[in-house]
């Protein structure tokens, strides 16, 4: 087993290097392997230098850390709640980030403050895990988790909502709606450094809970019983998806499933360890984010099509083929 | 000498008194039985003795000092406790889940040495789950469901083992392999108090018998002494003897007391 998860996290960082390549090739102008190079490693005034570093460099990076934040609070989420259907964007954390958001471009700030955007993020992300606890409980039951975050995911909406209501002008409407259909273009480095700190200090609280979530396994009391604070555990998850998902949807929008698709596409290969799930989970959602956004980019012609688009016309079918396949399985 | 002691036991959940004044001590090399109708507070009191529940009153103690003056993780290389129809969440393979049970063992970044897979290992053949290492927890029978938690309880290395009803709901053969396996663990220097609902395997495997009814202790000792009629009857509301058959204990049960068709009296 051990062997097999070494080559696993082997692939699956050779695969976000090779898209890291390929995403900084695709675009408008297409670049060669050989034009990125010279750009990253000896970079001149060369328009093609220019493109990969100031456009193509940050999408990319946040491509990564996005990917990698909502794969793993998406697999740590699951763990914590011993249930696959666990994800940022189904238990509300995801909508009630962009709350926050909405709320700094509703009052202006998106520009005053660089920290603002990532700020209200977290908070919203906090308060919505923090409330999914609260109205779901400990013990969730698949219906009872899904509601509470239908409740929360519904409420956070509409705050939104009435946030494009009252803004002020067209333009800041515009501006909240757009951003909320989750995107990485147009991003600069700046964003890239405002979110990674808050991102890196999120992964290290989810990665620590790691061995507590695969003894959470054996349940609660038994979890307990081997030494496992569930109050510690608890909080750190809540906190690390707070500051992962939190400061992803400030640099990205809301993007969703990519925390229910990864996990659930790896858990087989790491022999349905929660605990183990986590690292591959991290890698995986780099690299689907890469893929994904590659292929946004290929896609699209003219008008671009939104990352958050993509992921949800492919996500919602594969959480509803899921949901029915935890139905026959319990039926 | 005795090495798991409480003294005083009195839990309160909700408002409810489960636990009222409970007192015992479990020497080293021990099998005790924890007997009792449904409700008489047995869960509770192996769930306070592993430390899962808060006493209001009282103090359990292991190996000299108080459970709770324990960090977690020394009380849990101490302690094991073996949840009622203990049951993994996800499909973990066999060999894994019983490797769970060395946390206590490991710092949160160790991975598991030449011990743990000795103690592993031991804990699996001990238990006759050794051919099942690659099976997924959530899909074994219920027999093999109920070895593969022991072996999982028992690879902690912990001395004390606490198994609340480890034997409801399995075919006479897993009754009598999983009683054989948490005697042989008491026969090794280890002592164990499990709760049962089987009488004649109380007669049969324990060394001593602890009645529980209401949350109290009615009464203690060696099933010989313990299970008598009267004693029955007052605990269970059950008309039973114990009888002696080719130097085997068995409890016999002739009907419920005053052939009420009442479970139990209030």
């Amino acid at each position: 087993m051990t062997g097999r998860i070494g080559s696993l996290y082997f692939g699956l960082t050779l695969a976000v290097l090779a898209l890291f390549v390929v995403s900084l090739m695709t675009g408008p102008s297409a670049l060669s392997v050989e034009e990125v190079w010279n750009a990253l490693v000896a970079p001149d005034a060369a328009p093609s230098a220019i493109i990969v570093r100031e456009i193509r460099l940050p999408r990319t990076l946040l491509a990564i850390l996005v990917g990698a934040s909502l794969g793993l609070a998406g697999a740590a989420l699951q763990g914590l709640l011993r249930n696959p259907l666990a994800e940022p964007g189904i238990v509300g954390a995801s909508s009630a980030a962009a709350f926050g958001t909405a709320l700094v471009f509703y009052f202006g700030l998106a520009g005053s403050s660089i920290a603002a955007l990532p700020a209200a993020g977290m908070a919203g992300a906090l308060l919505a895990v923090g409330l999914l606890f609260a109205l779901a409980g400990r013990d969730a039951t698949p219906l009872s988790l899904i509601l509470a975050g239908v409740a929360i995911s519904s409420f956070a909406s509409a705050l939104t909502a009435l946030a494009i209501n009252l803004a002020s002008s067209a333009y800041a409407a515009l501006e909240i709606t757009f951003w909320l259909l989750g995107s990485l273009a147009d991003r600069s480095m700046s964003h890239v450094a405002v979110a990674a700190p808050a991102m890196a200090a999120g992964w290290v609280l989810l990665l620590s809970g790691g061995r507590s979530l695969s003894v959470l396994s054996l349940g609660e009391d038994t979890a307990q019983s081997l030494g496992v604070s569930l109050t510690s555990l608890r909080a750190r998850i809540v906190l690390g998806v707070a500051l992962a998902v939190g400061a992803s949807v400030s640099v990205s929008g809301a993007i969703g499933f990519v925390g229910l698709i990864v996990p659930h596409l790896l858990r087989p290969a790491v022999g349905h360890d929660p605990g183990r799930l986590l690292g591959v989970s991290l890698l995986g959602g780099a690299a689907l984010m890469l893929a994904a956004d590659i292929a946004v980019r290929l896609l699209s012609s003219g008008i671009e099509i939104r990352l958050g688009v993509v992921t949800a016309l492919i996500g919602a079918p594969f959480f509803l083929a899921l949901l029915m396949q935890m139905r026959r399985r319990t039926t | 000498m005795s090495w798991l002691e409480a003294e005083g036991l009195r839990v309160r959940l909700g408002d409810r008194t489960v636990l009222d004044n409970v007192s015992l001590s479990v020497a080293k090399g021990e099998l005790v039985g924890l007997l009792g109708p449904n409700a008489s507070g047995k869960s509770t009191l192996l769930r306070t003795l592993a430390g899962l529940e808060t006493s209001e009153a009282g103090a359990v103690r292991i190996d000299g000092a108080t459970v709770a003056s324990y960090a977690p993780r020394d009380r849990a290389r101490r302690i094991a406790y073996l949840e009622q129809g203990a049951a993994s969440e996800w499909p973990i393979a066999v060999a894994r889940l019983v490797a769970l049970g060395r946390t206590p063992h490991l710092e949160p970044w160790e991975r598991a040495g030449e011990t743990d897979r000795d103690a592993i290992a031991d804990a699996m053949a001990r238990c006759d789950v050794t051919h099942l290492a690659s099976r997924a927890a959530t899909e074994l029978s219920g027999g093999e469901a109920a070895r593969v938690m022991l072996a999982r309880a028992l690879a902690t290395g912990a001395g004390c083992l606490l198994a609340d009803e480890p034997v409801s709901h399995l075919d006479p053969y897993h009754q009598f392999s999983i009683m054989g396996v948490i005697r042989a663990h008491a026969d090794r220097g280890g002592l164990a108090l499990a709760a049962l609902h089987d009488l004649t395997l109380a007669a049969r495997f324990c060394d001593r018998v602890l009645l529980l009814r209401n949350g109290k202790i009615a009464a203690a000792g060696p099933p010989g002494e313990i299970l008598t009629p009267e004693i029955l009857a007052r605990v269970f509301s059950v008309e039973a003897s114990l009888v002696e058959q080719d130097g085997l204990l068995q409890v016999v049960q002739r009907g419920i007391v005053g052939g009420s068709h009442e479970e139990e009296t209030p």
